[in-house]
């Protein structure tokens, strides 16, 4: 199964919330989405489901949504975790759910356990935490065990424990040849979780690569370098074409190279080098860089 | 359509309100039929009490049913408005994306609940006009229309579109308050107002005013008022059931059209 979104577009009024936005989603990988608050990430889930009317389509394995039946083994979706029914019990939220395709109820009961809520199963949910709302909407999601899993900011509220099990459930579930299509404001825990990145800003497709690739093209990958004459590296260097930029007393950060070429130009320069160290960006690096000024709604600098 | 039928049913049975109007259809009769039942009293001339005379029979059936309409729209409206509310509809047109099917089980399911609580409605009636004594409808009255088996079902049709009409309203609105408050206020308020205004001026308007209409769903023939005032029986809900086939389509435009 793989999904295709091509030209998905929306517009509220004036603003262009999704602007001709395609991807394709293949399974056996987790595949993130990033945004800034308001990109659009929200609003392009929907439309590929269907919930709201826009440009483009969503292919799902080359066919509609709708012409796949049933559809939930196709696509369990979490869009929201307060998606219930608060005097609806847990249990019955899923025989609901299970209704489309006539999922047993022992399969019910494997979910609940699975996401840890058989205690409270009979319980309604209105009394709920976000965590526990969590488990129960991804729950749902994966309660006909669907080839495709869209996930909105899943992560939300869990504790470290739930996230982590969340995050070895997504990887094992994609693992099966499964599509896995997960939003998160969670930088850290995407880096760890997905292997692929979709990233979009002000609606509009910023990157759709693999996790590493994106990373890699930060310029904070860098190389620290701590010596004895900082001025005689930094020449040495600049005669090679090598950027350098000095730090703190007797350190240069070094780019476009790596740590083999400069510890050779040291010691060439005969400087003394007391540390050489690989720094890589992280993914929250990455992506504040890469989406610096394509924020919807800015935060005002310096307020009071 | 079977499947989004049986989710349908799931979702309705799987709520508290539910099975809490069925107990309000079911007691609110009761009680109201066993004092709108109850023997009226003969005077004499002189003010004397010389004996009893019937209950108001079907007093006891009709009165009790047109509350049931409004517990009926309680549900109907809950129906579409809460899953608004709560977001369910993301989930339910997630798994059913073609939206008509949705509408249809949803318009059918609306239709049964409000039959079930009618008759529910009416075996709490029968339970206290029983009581009374009387399980049987009292004999015809010479020169008026004795209500028959056509009063009984005039009344579920009754309580279906007036459910019908509740859910319309809270569907085009995404409110369930406006389900439920609309026709009532109307009924009561708004157009008893309109028809004070618009008595000399266009009375054919009075008589296709919806829900005040729709109450006259248990005049067997003449309404009492004089034919000119207001329409009776299958008239009445036939007026209305127009009114409820506007409102139908045109949530349903926008159930179609609109994000979820």
């Amino acid at each position: 199964m793989t999904v295709e979104a091509r030209g998905l577009g929306k517009s509220y009024g004036a603003v262009r919330a999704v602007d001709d936005l395609s991807f394709t989603l293949e399974p056996g990988v987790v595949t993130g989405f990033l945004g800034p608050n308001g990109a659009g990430k929200s609003t392009t889930m929907r439309l590929m489901l269907g919930l709201d009317s826009g440009d483009g389509q969503t292919l799902w394995d080359g066919g509609r949504l709708a012409q796949r039946t049933p559809v939930t083994r196709t696509v369990g979706a979490h869009l929201d975790a307060r998606f219930f029914h608060p005097s609806r019990t847990a249990r019955n939220h899923l025989v609901m759910l299970a209704t489309e395709a006539s999922v047993p109820m022992a399969r019910v009961d494997e979910v609940l356990r699975l996401v840890g809520l058989t205690e409270v199963a009979n319980k309604r949910p209105k009394g709920f935490s976000l965590g526990m709302a969590q488990r129960l909407g991804l729950a749902g999601a994966i309660l006909a065990d669907p080839d495709v899993l869209l996930l909105d900011e899943p992560a939300n509220g869990l504790d470290p424990q739930s996230i982590q099990w969340l995050r070895d459930f997504l990887r094992a579930y994609a693992a099966q040849g499964k599509v896995v299509f997960v939003s998160s404001h969670l930088l850290s825990e995407m880096q760890q979780m997905a292997e692929h990145l979709v990233v979009i800003a002000k609606g509009r497709l910023i990157a759709d690569e693999a996790l590493d690739s994106f990373v890699a093209r930060s310029t904070r990958n860098d190389v620290l370098v701590r010596c004895s004459d900082v001025a005689a590296l930094a020449a040495a260097l600049a005669a090679q074409g090598i950027a350098a930029v000095a730090e703190g007393a007797d350190g240069l950060a070094v780019t476009a190279s790596d740590t083999d070429h400069i510890g050779a130009a040291a010691f060439q320069a005969g400087v003394t080098v007391r540390e050489l160290t690989r720094r890589t960006a992280s993914l929250e690096d990455a992506f504040l860089e890469l989406t610096s000024g394509e924020q919807q709604f800015q935060t005002g600098a310096g307020a009071a | 359509m079977i499947a989004v039928l049986k989710y349908e049913l799931v979702r309705i049975r799987t709520v508290r309100s539910t099975w809490i109007a069925i107990v309000i259809a079911l007691l609110l009769p009761l009680g109201l039929g066993w004092l709108i039942s109850a023997p009226s009293t003969i005077y004499s001339d002189a003010g004397e009490v010389v004996g009893e005379g019937p209950g108001d029979w079907f007093g006891a059936f009709a009165f009790p049913l047109s509350l049931t309409a409004v517990v009926a729209s309680v549900v109907a409206s809950q129906s579409i408005g809460q899953e608004y509310r709560f977001g369910i509809i993301r989930l339910t047109l997630t798994a059913f994306p073609q939206r008509m099917r949705v509408l249809v089980a949803k318009l059918l399911v609306v239709v049964a609940a409000g039959v079930l609580l009618g008759l529910v409605s009416f075996l709490g009636s029968w339970v206290a006009v029983a009581l009374r004594g009387h399980p049987t409808p009292p004999d015809a009255i010479p020169g008026v229309d004795t209500p028959d088996s056509a009063f009984f079902l005039r009344g579920l049709v009754f309580v279906a579109l007036w459910s019908l009409s509740a859910f319309a309203l809270a569907g085009i609105t995404r409110q369930t308050a406006v389900g439920i408050a609309v026709p009532i206020i109307s009924g009561l308020i708004v157009e008893n107002i309109l028809r004070a205004v618009l008595f000399d001026r266009a009375e054919w308007l009075t008589r296709i005013l919806p829900w005040s209409t729709a109450s006259q769903w248990f005049s067997t023939g003449d309404s009492g008022f004089g034919e000119s005032v207001l329409p009776s029986g299958w008239t009445a809900l036939g007026i209305f059931g127009v009114w409820v086939l506007v409102f139908v389509t045109i949530h349903a435009l926008l159930f179609l059209r609109r994000d979820a």
